[in-house]
């Protein structure tokens, strides 16, 4: 079922547009919230949730296991953050965009590699090692800051000609990240439910089958990629003037196991699966962040539960939860009609 | 130029053994379940924790034969984790699909790292090297640490006791046979249960020992989990994964790859190992020996 | 129309197809049949491409497609269904029809309606839910694929075929696994159909009713090699065929 769990409780576009209307308004209202602790922790959780989806689209919708996710995510925040930093004067949106391509191209580039021969563990091997090269080029060019990382990114300002927008001010840049990943995530919904979606997630099914209805399996896996790696790239973007500082560690092959498990944790047969467990995954986090260890142990022991007894993640819990009060209702309608 | 041949076979063969040491056991698991196992690293760490606190708890000092017994020690309790394992998760995977039962191995390293954590802490332990091991040797203008000989060492007669063991013993037969038919092996009699819960017992044991052995080589940190494992998977895809053989000859030229990098081209350490694990599975999935059996 | 030229094909260590000759002409209803281990599902694999042919030659109409991969022999006019019928498991029965219809209009470089739009035009819908009725799947049409009955899976699966428009459909077993009411019934639902829409079908089938049923042309494949092809009347005469195939059966 490639459905939103949310169709039901909000069916039809005045239903579904009144709650993303809700979403976007109780994020919104984050920054009035006592205590900046938590605005920080909202805006990675939007920039990590995009991440999470980007890979789901290419696990959950494609049928690819990338673990290389990462090295897009880092190639779009890095790149971004090197071309603001160049004494070019190039505007913060170029540059985002820019940063955003650059993870497309790698993407593009270890697309025609992976998908050539290799399928299952050898595609996530080579999608690693691949992902990997990117952490190695960061970690030793001087001019991304080696292990040190890149520091003191500044919020931007947009140039708009006739007026300018400073990102500094305030909680600016938060809103500017709020609208940002709305489009990106608008732009994914987009996809997973479209004709291309569609297709996409028939390949998952059965490529074969789907070869023999004309389509090229390989070049559709392919724009799967490209948009994924965008799309991560993108989220990555908004990340160094978000953080102030960009560490290699978003490049390594453990920080690409963060969208794995969000999309597991929330639901990977759903579009808002990776959400759901991005929202859930923070909050685990936060709880336990003062206890090193237990933190991964709760996060260790999520995984391997969902893995091994619950494969469709909260949302398929949910799914099945539902499924089980409609039948109950049927049951009791019946039961009821018998007895008239 | 002669002086060069030499450093680059040394760091090489160095590089290559302790690789080995862990991808030998990773390799047996995979040949016999067909799970590529991440949390693989994760007991080797915790092997390498359990030698050092062997060796603090009972002050063993810096004798050669405390650091081996202590490795050995390692290698055992891993090796009964194994078993646990076996039983609560890995026996459970053999009907998941690879992308999650991958992500299970993950979800294990995970719990590996937070049982480090809580048990020794964030900080990094440091390990004393044996005695005899501290030195280091000047011969044909290559600088040649004993510490690295030992390993060298290890490896090898690791590596030839399991092919021995492999090749010509009556279990390491059948586990082959069960490797590479298990359903007829279980019509002709063996009892195939048993033999997983064997191969992923010294599987285990080896990463467990491979912790030991490593452990003067490093500092330990939770963090040591993940450093060997994507080495190792490197080495155990490109020698062809579940061959013990394939690994050992995997090790020695990707040893050789990283050794040639580190002397003529050190700008970004580690990037001629990933293009060339790349490279192989583009070129030659199979890898260097091809199992038969493994799908 | 379909034309195999010396063709060969070896797994490793096995010749499974030897100096394979075969026409296939528009319009027939060509059968193949053989013993298990013949090599039909592999020369079925040749002919579709989902392998390709490691000596000889596949031409279509002329033009030489043995290099050609699945989804371009698909795109000149070919159409396949496999022995064990591959859908969607997990979509509706209508949204697997709305997928290989929107592989046609890709096919064809249609518009499906606006780019933006989501979901599947109401053209499009509508032309779905008439081609599940014409495989009597109209009132499943929303249940998921994966909960259907095998022979039920079986027609959705050659109705997905059907929607590319194919000239030429082959179909592997198309009635295995069927019960004898059932196996009418789709040979009853093929022989319509290839009327209706000028289609050439090339099948496998174990089951003689079905083949004389149906075959306008049999081809008798054993061991790898042709042993006779023709009217199907006379085919079955052939004591060599009798020896070799149908005096097994019978």
């Amino acid at each position: 079922m490639r459905n939103d769990f949310l169709d039901v409780y909000f069916s039809g576009v005045k239903g579904r547009a009144s709650l993303v209307l809700a979403m976007l308004i109780l994020v919104a209202s984050v920054p009035f919230s006592p205590g900046s602790g938590l605005t920080f922790l909202v805006g990675l959780l939007m920039i990590q949730a995009v991440f999470a989806i980007s890979f789901n689209i290419l696990f959950g919708l494609t049928g690819l296991i990338s673990f290389g996710q990462a090295a897009y995510f880092a190639a779009g925040a890095y790149g971004t953050a090197y071309l603001m930093q160049l004494d070019v004067g190039m505007p913060f949106l170029v540059a985002w965009v820019l940063g955003g391509l650059i993870g497309g191209v790698f993407a593009i580039a270890v697309g025609l590699v992976a998908l050539r021969r290799a399928s299952g563990i050898y595609f996530a091997i080579l999608s690693l090692a691949l992902g990997q090269l990117v952490y190695t080029v960061i970690r030793y060019s001087d001019a991304l800051g080696r292990d040190d990382g890149m520091l003191g990114i500044d919020r931007p300002v947009l140039n708009f000609f006739l007026f300018q927008i400073d990102l500094g001010v305030g909680e600016r840049y938060f809103y500017f990240i709020l609208i940002a990943t709305a489009l990106l995530v608008a732009f994914l919904w987009w996809v997973w439910h479209g004709k291309l979606g569609r297709v996409l997630f028939a390949i998952r099914q059965d490529p074969d089958r789907v070869r023999f209805l004309g389509v090229n399996v390989q070049r559709y896996q392919q724009y799967a990629f490209v948009i994924g790696g965008t799309t991560a790239a993108l989220a990555g973007g908004l990340m160094g003037p978000w953080a102030h500082i960009l560490t290699p560690e978003l490049a390594h092959w453990s920080y690409s196991a963060l969208p794995i498990l969000m999309s597991l944790l929330g639901g990977v047969a759903y579009f808002w699966g990776p959400v759901a467990g991005a929202i859930v995954f923070a909050w685990l986090g936060y709880i336990t962040r003062t206890m090193p260890g237990i933190q991964e142990l709760v996060i260790g022991g999520v995984l391997l539960v969902i893995v091994l007894a619950l494969p469709g993640g909260i949302a398929g819990g949910a799914a099945r939860i539902r499924q089980w009060l409609r039948r109950r209702r049927l049951t009791n309608e019946k039961e009821a009609g018998s007895n008239a | 130029m002669l002086s060069e041949v030499g450093l680059v076979v040394f760091n090489g063969l160095t590089w290559g053994m302790a690789v080995f040491l862990v991808a030998a056991g990773l390799t047996l698991v995979f040949g016999i379940l067909h799970i590529l196992n991440f949390s693989h690293g994760g007991f080797f760490m915790i092997g390498a924790y359990v030698s050092y606190q062997l060796l603090v708890t009972f002050g063993g000092g810096s004798a050669l034969s405390f650091y081996l017994a202590a490795a050995f020690g390692g290698g055992l309790v891993v090796a009964f984790l194994g078993y646990v394992i076996d039983r609560l998760v890995l026996r459970r995977l053999k009907h998941v699909d690879h992308a999650y039962s991958l992500i299970a191995t993950y979800a294990l390293l995970v719990l590996c790292e937070g049982f480090v954590e809580i048990t020794w802490g964030v900080d990094y332990r440091g390990m004393a090297t044996p005695e005899i091991l501290a030195g280091a040797s000047f011969q044909h203008g290559i600088f040649m640490p004993t510490y690295s000989m030992f390993v060298i060492g290890a490896g090898v007669v690791l590596f030839l006791m399991l092919d021995a063991w492999m090749q010509y013993s009556r279990t390491g037969k059948l586990v082959r046979s069960v490797a590479i038919d298990p359903w007829m092996s279980g019509v002709l009699g063996v009892n195939t249960v048993a033999v997983y819960t064997a191969v992923v017992v010294v599987g285990f044991f080896l990463a467990g020992l491979a912790g030991g052995l490593l452990a003067a080589n490093q500092s330990l940190s939770p963090a040591l989990g993940s450093q060997y494992i994507i080495q190792a998977f490197g080495v155990i895809i490109v020698g062809g994964i579940g061959s013990v053989r394939g690994a050992f000859l995997a090790s020695v030229l990707l040893g050789i790859v990283v050794a040639l990098e580190s002397l003529y081209f050190p700008y970004y350490p580690g990037m001629l190992f990933y293009l060339a694990v790349a490279l192989f599975v583009m070129f030659r999935p199979a890898g260097l020996i091809k199992q038969r059996g493994v799908a | 129309m379909l034309e195999a030229h010396g063709v060969g094909f070896s797994y490793p260590g096995i010749r499974v197809l030897q100096d394979i000759n075969l026409t296939v002409e528009a319009g027939e209803r060509h059968a193949i049949i053989g013993p298990n281990g013949a090599g039909k599902t592999t020369l079925f694999k040749v002919l579709s491409g989902e392998d390709i042919a490691q000596e000889g030659t596949v031409t279509y109409q002329g033009q030489d497609v043995t290099r050609k991969g699945a989804w371009e022999r698909v795109k000149l006019g070919f159409g396949r269904t496999f022995q064990v019928a591959r859908v969607f498991p997990e979509m509706t029965v209508l949204d697997n029809m709305i997928v290989a219809l929107e592989c046609r209009q890709r096919i064809r470089h249609e518009s499906g309606g606006p780019w933006w739009k989501v979901a599947a035009g109401r053209l499009l819908l509508e032309e779905a839910r008439e081609r599940l009725a014409e495989v009597r799947l109209g009132g499943v049409a929303d249940d998921e694929a994966g909960i259907l009955s095998h022979g039920d899976k079986k027609r959705l699966e050659l109705g997905l075929s059907l929607a590319l428009e194919p000239r030429i459909l082959l179909l592997d077993e198309p009635t295995a696994g069927m019960s004898p009411d059932d196996r009418k019934e789709v040979v009853q639902l093929l022989k319509g159909l290839q009327e209706k829409r000028d289609l050439t079908l090339l099948l496998t089938e174990h089951d003689m009713d079905v083949v004389f049923g149906l075959a306008t042309r049999l081809t008798v494949l054993s061991l790898g090699q042709i042993l006779a092809s023709g009217d199907p009347e006379q085919v079955r005469k052939e004591p060599v065929v009798r020896e070799v195939y149908l005096g097994q059966r019978h």
